[in-house]
């Protein structure tokens, strides 16, 4: 991408995203013929499991991360999963919608919602936002709760969606109510997910995205419609989200209201944070490690939830640019010993928390 | 060419302080005028009006025949208006050529689903951008600061890289807030310098400062605000022997660096 410019380095150019080199395409063509192959090579029905949730909460991470990109801490994305489940199971259920149909539809649902809540929160900033999708998020999930009880059934849910049909593949056929099929719909999902959020963020218009986080008054200044551009990324990240709802719902056959609340989208914040956000590999990194992470802690029970805080904890602490930025940090070297930055760092977070405690052992 | 910018009367309130009072301004292009007056005259207020970020209270802002009062600021900036601003602002986290790439949106911004294809059109026109992006800043002699991260540069390097990201918009006329501010005697030449040169293009400049002996020496006419409210306007030497402008500004302040 950056022929022609001598005396600068590369990478420097291209705001952060890595260039679409030969070697990258290769990678990215073996990961995924790796992927698609896998459930063919013998991987058992738990490690399918695994693989489905691993894939959906990928495909979530990058889609919340897209929306972060332009500023904004997006708590919506969630009601649109619920939006879609919803549409998806109700057509299914009582409209006997096949699963060609109830697709497309759930993604329009959430498209048509996502430009209401668009027009009505996207010209807010920073914490108004946050505070008006964080709103949202639990409007739609009392909306679910408590209106049209005999479309969405209350708090007792949606349960007995139909299975998803068997498919003819190549003369073979996929069952996609099998732990491979599933493994299958969110593999698609999570590929066209990172595909098309990469080509966006990668493309001029990427560059565009990333700056309205750090300045929209300049933006604005010269010729950018801030309010235009976070529209469209949020539409997409919204479409995207009204997909994996309806993937959802073919995937566990029930929804339920309780399913698209504040846990699920905190967990997605976790899984960027902890990811972290200089990169796309961040948001798919975060999620795969701490997807693997939570079924590997599954067997400490209660103790699961712990385990989540204190990963969140030391990787805020010790990792502040996220897993992503580890290997960079390796390889280049930048002179600081991991210990010093450790320690400023707990310096700084405690400072900033004014621990009384702190404070206490200091003047001792 | 000949489409001035025209403010007509702008009064503009903040709650009950009257911020601009019935000020009128004519800008043509080619011609660089100075806005000068002292802290909280009205100047960014006037400047803020214009580009759209404010609207008026009563007023009107026109661009030849297009009407802009009350437009959005991107708007105002498709219609060739460009401003900069008092603060440094800036894509911080990105390069200086990043910086400049975004400048140059009006002209280059492509369709949100077009910039997804791999098209060679859009390849060209990515290379075509960047090169453009890379004059601009050897022109305002950043050339060696291209890849450096906004936030990194220099106070004198910033307020440069602010220039040339409204360059890059190719403006019809250029709205310069405080260039000068903070920056040093050398630093202050080749910013005006790169001014001067524009000028020289047809380009029409409203430069506001503090900075009398800048003003004096680039600008052909003066406007000099005070309390909201045009006192005096006219060339160099008229606005300097005016006795109001004497008493509420040069008198107060600037008396040294206004007399040669
Ligand atoms: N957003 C605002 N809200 C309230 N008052 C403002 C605002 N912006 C400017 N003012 C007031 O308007 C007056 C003019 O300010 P300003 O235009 O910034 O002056 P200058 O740029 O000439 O120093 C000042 O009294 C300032 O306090
Ligand atoms: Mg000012």
């Amino acid at each position: 991408m950056c022929e022609g410019v001598e005396a600068t380095p590369p990478g420097k150019l291209t705001a952060g995203s890595l260039p679409l080199s030969a070697l990258g395409i290769t990678v990215a063509a073996v990961i995924c013929v790796a992927l698609l192959s896998f459930p063919s090579l013998g991987g058992n029905n738990y490690q399918l499991r695994v693989a489905s949730t691993l894939f959906f909460n990928v495909a979530l991470a990058v889609g919340f991360w897209a929306v972060y990109l332009t500023g904004l801490l997006n708590m919506t994305q969630i009601a649109f999963v619920g939006i879609g489940a919803y549409t998806t199971a109700a057509l299914a259920i009582h409209g006997h919608w096949s699963m060609w149909a109830a697709v497309p539809a759930s993604v329009v649902a959430a498209l048509v919602v996502g430009v209401v809540i668009g027009y009505a929160t996207l010209r807010l900033r920073g914490s108004y936002f946050f505070l008006v999708s964080f709103a949202f998020l639990e409007v739609t999930r009392l909306f679910f709760t408590s209106f049209f009880k005999d479309q969405f059934g209350g708090t007792n849910g949606l349960t007995g969606v139909p299975r998803p049909p068997v498919l003819p593949v190549l003369g073979a056929s996929v069952n996609l109510a099998s732990p491979s099929g599933y493994y299958y719909l969110t593999l698609g999902l999570m590929l066209l997910t990172v595909t098309l959020i990469w080509r966006i963020v990668s493309s001029r218009n990427g560059l565009v995205l990333r700056a309205l986080s750090q300045s929209d008054s300049l933006a604005e200044s010269v010729g950018i419609s801030s309010f235009r551009y976070r529209m469209l990324i949020f539409l997409t990240s919204t479409g995207l989200a009204g997909l994996a709802g309806s993937i959802y719902a073919y995937m566990n056959l029930v929804v339920f209201p309780t399913d698209f609340g504040l846990t699920r989208a905190v967990l997605v914040v976790v899984y960027t944070v902890v990811g972290g956000v200089g990169h796309i590999l961040g948001p798919m990194l975060g999620a795969s490690v701490i997807t693997v992470l939570g079924e590997w802690l599954r067997r400490f029970g209660t103790l699961e939830q712990l385990a989540y805080g204190l990963v969140l904890v030391v990787v805020m602490l010790f990792v502040q640019g996220g897993l992503v930025s580890v290997p960079g940090r390796i390889t280049k070297g930048s002179g600081r010993l991991p210990r010093s930055v450790a320690r400023t760092a707990w310096k700084v977070r405690l400072q900033a928390m004014s621990s009384a405690a702190w404070r206490r052992r200091r003047e001792e | 060419m000949s489409s001035p910018l025209v403010a007509e009367s702008v009064t503009r309130r903040f709650g009950g302080l009257v911020a601009l009072q019935q000020v009128s301004l004519r800008l043509n292009p080619g011609e660089i005028v100075g806005l000068i007056g002292p802290n909280g005259a009205g100047k960014s207020t006037l400047l803020n009006v214009v580009a759209g970020v404010m609207k008026p209270t009563h007023g009107r802002v026109k661009l030849g025949d297009t009407d802009l009062t009350g437009k959005p600021p991107h708007v105002v900036a498709a219609a060739g208006l460009v401003r900069t601003f008092q603060a440094v602002n800036l894509f911080g986290r990105l390069s200086a050529l990043d910086n400049v790439m975004l400048g140059s949106h009006l002209r280059f911004r492509a369709g949100f689903l077009r910039s997804l294809l791999p098209l060679n059109s859009n390849r060209r026109q990515e290379r075509e951008i960047r090169d453009r992006a890379l004059a601009i800043l050897e022109e305002c002699g950043l050339r060696e600061q291209a890849p450096a991260e906004a936030q990194a540069l220099s106070l004198g390097h910033q307020r440069l890289l602010s220039l040339a990201i409204a360059l890059a918009a190719e403006p019809k006329m250029l709205l310069l807030d405080e260039p000068l501010a903070g920056l040093a005697r050398g630093d202050q030449e080749e910013v005006l310098n790169v001014i001067r040169g524009l000028v020289g293009k047809g380009l029409g400049v409203l430069l506001v400062e503090h900075n009398m002996r800048a003003v004096m020496s680039a600008c052909g006419r003066i406007v000099v605000l005070n309390q909201g409210r045009t006192i005096a306007e006219g060339s160099p030497a008229q606005v300097a022997s005016d006795q109001r402008v004497r008493e509420v500004y040069l008198g107060t302040k600037r008396e040294k660096a206004a007399s040669p």
